[in-house]
């Protein structure tokens, strides 16, 4: 007989059943957790004032989580969205991170997507202890000691300025540099920040105003800094209104100054406001390098073929531009990334992944993130655009700086060909005076041939004659012609790339 | 129209059931209601605004520089015009310093009223149409200008048209002084403050009266 007594002899009936429920339901645990979705928390106001930016990120965000999900989703389970709106209402982001981290269950949240709602949610975030993707450009979002698990998808403010300022001096060659901003918080922090910048570069700004941004005309302002002897203004502000106000009063006064400035100048709503649109031409803003198109027009490949993809129902997000919707893909790109290489969504091991990736390539930019920095979006990512010069697939040629040096041409023959803004005629070895070009150089490019001048560009290899000529005519009042279409041409000239 | 229908919607009703100052509110919880929805309609960016005249040049001469300046005299000379020598102008002011009283010796008031509301419409639609070329069409508008505008009629002395074009002048001038010579940051503050001085010293205003209510 065997000593073997069989197991309901041992635990009994009851506790057998009992014990058979509790192992199968272990055994399943991990199998339902297998198949549960990754829950993405996602706050953006869209609705409120910055209501159209959002809705284009929220777009972004959708169809960077369809995409994912359409592979498969990440560790072969789906993405599942909790959106809330917090209307631009630091008081709602607030309820809303604090619902979506302890009530919704969420892996990882993204947004709040401005700095000002971002802000008040991290101390809530991080004491839930849930992986932040942070959507604010403020420099004081990011600290890897007192928020461990926040991470920036975008860039800060301080690279905007950075770069602005170091196109304003290495590219434009400009030194004498005027700020004017607005009195916002951020206006003020911006302007000190640009003055620090300078102060990299050895330079003071040799003329600074702090505008209220509801004042209605801003000539004043740039007339002193005319006064002050400025060659470039920089405007640091995100009110529409008044970046349209500086633009309009730098063209009615006739100065072809170039202002360089927040991104907010780029915007279509700006163009707008303008009394002539050429008042843009000689307006830059900081943009990214995911909008500058190749020689064939095409925007990099990552983001052509997201928008390739989704052509269907990007229509209406086109407007807030590009970068809005890159922004919360980035959020989702960042996110599964992370996920992938730790294979768990336990955020620490998320954070720990993330800082442990050499780059992350998304179509927004390259994101590098290391234990002791949380920012992660590189420098070059920024690239300076030419505002009117956008193409309509959202994009910008690259911004062509050329000079004319004193004595010297730096343009080789096939340039002159191909942007058609130098006739061969005249670029036959002889070289241009800058005082010349700067002058004369719209009448001679527009009309060589078909107002009979074509003598005149002969005398453009004569420089320092064809100069003294100019200013004599200009003395005696004969080349009102000449002026007003070099005005008229001013335009298309910039429009060439060239000064 | 709309001056006519906010007078009808928030505040004839209050003032036929109270005697406070009740409608104040009530028209204060109009205006947000309505710049709201502009907002919603029309969003929240800055929309541009047509040339009243049309013009093909810019410059010091600018229409949308002067052209505010003009109306706003005009219409401050107008209304003098028109309180001192009209018979409507006349019941404003009698209404305005006593309604009761008004009502009392046969004033149809609530007509008046009405009146007082589409003139104000009539005059603040003027106003828009002559400083939207430097303001541009923007929803958040109306507070920013309706507080300047407080400041500069109570600087002036309430009731007086020349007083609050004088007002708003001295308030301009101290806004941009205080931004030149202390900055932006500051130019609400400091302007408003010493426009709180001047209104403890002489709180009828430069140009108001002290009122004498004989009991």
């Amino acid at each position: 007989m065997s000593n073997i007594r069989p197991l309901t002899a041992v635990l009994g009936r009851r506790q057998l059943v009992a014990g058979a429920v509790g192992l199968a339901s272990g055994l399943t645990m991990p199998a339902i957790a297998q198949n549960k979705p990754i829950r993405m928390g996602w706050i953006a106001a869209v609705s409120g004032m910055f209501a159209s930016n959002a809705q284009a990120q929220d777009w972004g965000f959708r169809m960077a989580v369809a995409d994912l999900n359409e592979q498969g989703g990440l560790l072969g389970r789906k993405i599942e969205i909790i959106m809330r709106d917090s209307a631009a209402d630091p008081s709602k982001a607030v309820s809303f991170a604090k619902e979506l981290v302890y009530n919704e269950n969420i892996d990882v949240l993204c947004g709040p997507i401005n700095s000002g709602e971002a802000l008040p949610t991290l101390g809530i975030v991080s004491g839930a202890k849930k992986l932040h993707l942070i959507g604010g450009s403020v420099e004081e979002l990011i600290n890897p000691i007192k928020y461990p698990l926040g991470f920036r998808n975008l860039n800060a403010n301080g690279q905007w300025i950075k770069v602005g300022v170091k196109f304003m001096v290495e590219d434009l060659k400009k030194t004498r540099i005027a700020i004017i901003n607005d009195n916002t918080g951020y206006g003020v922090l911006s302007r000190d920040s640009v003055t620090r910048s300078l102060a990299t570069h050895n330079l003071k700004p040799v003329y600074t105003a702090t505008v209220d941004p509801n004042k209605p005309d801003v000539t004043d302002e740039l007339l002193k800094a005319k006064e002050a002897g400025a060659d470039v203004i920089t405007e640091w502000s995100n009110a529409t209104g008044f970046v349209a106000r500086l633009v309009n009063a730098r063209g009615e006064q006739n100065w072809n100054v170039p202002i360089v400035g927040h991104p907010t100048i780029l915007q279509e709503q700006v163009a707008k406001l303008l009394t002539k649109r050429s008042y843009w031409d000689n307006v830059y803003g900081v943009g990214y390098q995911h909008e500058i198109v190749d020689a064939q027009g095409k925007l990099p490949p990552g983001v052509q073929a997201f928008m390739d993809k989704h052509k269907d129902t990007i229509a209406p997000y086109m407007a807030a531009g590009l970068p809005a919707f890159l922004q919360a893909h980035a959020a989702v790109t960042i996110y599964a990334a992370g996920l992938t290489k730790a294979g768990d969504t336990d955020p620490f091991k998320v954070k720990e992944a993330l800082e442990s990736i050499p780059v992350i390539d998304a179509p927004y930019g390259k994101f590098i993130y290391t234990p002791t920095d949380h920012n992660g979006f590189q420098d070059d990512g920024i690239k300076l655009v030419n505002a009117n010069a956008q193409l309509p697939n959202g994009g910008y040629p690259p911004v062509k700086i050329l000079t004319i040096k004193p004595g010297g041409c730096n343009l080789a023959a096939g340039d002159c060909q191909r942007t058609g803004a130098w006739r061969p005629l005249w670029h036959d070895g002889t070289c241009l005076q800058r005082d010349v070009f700067d002058l004369k150089s719209a009448e001679f490019w527009h009309r060589p041939v078909r107002n009979g001048r074509r003598h005149l560009h002969r005398l453009a290899g004569a420089g320092p004659a064809l100069a003294a000529l100019a200013w004599v005519s200009r003395l005696l009042g004969l080349g009102r012609g000449v002026r007003l279409a070099q005005r008229s041409d001013r335009g298309a000239a910039h429009r060439r790339g060239i000064r | 129209m709309f001056g006519w229908l906010s007078e009808v919607i928030a505040v004839r009703r209050i003032v036929a059931v109270s005697d406070e100052h009740l409608w104040v509110l009530s028209t204060l919880a109009l205006s947000t209601m309505v710049q709201e929805a502009m907002a919603i309609w029309w969003g929240t960016d800055p929309t541009p605004f047509p040339r009243v005249i049309p013009q093909d040049f810019a410059g010091a001469f600018d229409q949308k520089f002067w052209l505010p300046l003009i109306l706003a005299i005009l219409m401050a000379v107008g209304l003098e015009q028109f309180y001192r020598h009209s018979m409507i102008g006349k019941l404003f002011i009698a209404m305005s310093e006593d309604s009761f009283a008004a009502r009392a010796r046969g004033v149809a008031t609530d007509r008046m009223r009405s009146l007082s509301y589409m003139l104000a419409g009539t005059l603040g639609a003027l106003s828009g149409f002559a400083a939207g070329q430097l303001t541009f069409a923007d929803f958040a508008l109306g507070t920013a200008l309706g507080l300047s505008g407080f400041i500069a009629l109570a600087v002036g002395g309430i009731g007086s048209s020349v007083g609050a074009l004088v007002g708003g002048a001295i308030l301009g001038m101290m806004t941009s002084l205080t931004a030149h010579y202390f900055g932006a940051e500051y130019q609400k503050t400091i302007a408003i403050g010493l426009l709180i001085l001047l209104l403890v010293v002489r709180p009828q205003g430069l140009f108001g009266t002290t009122q004498v209510r004989q009991v």
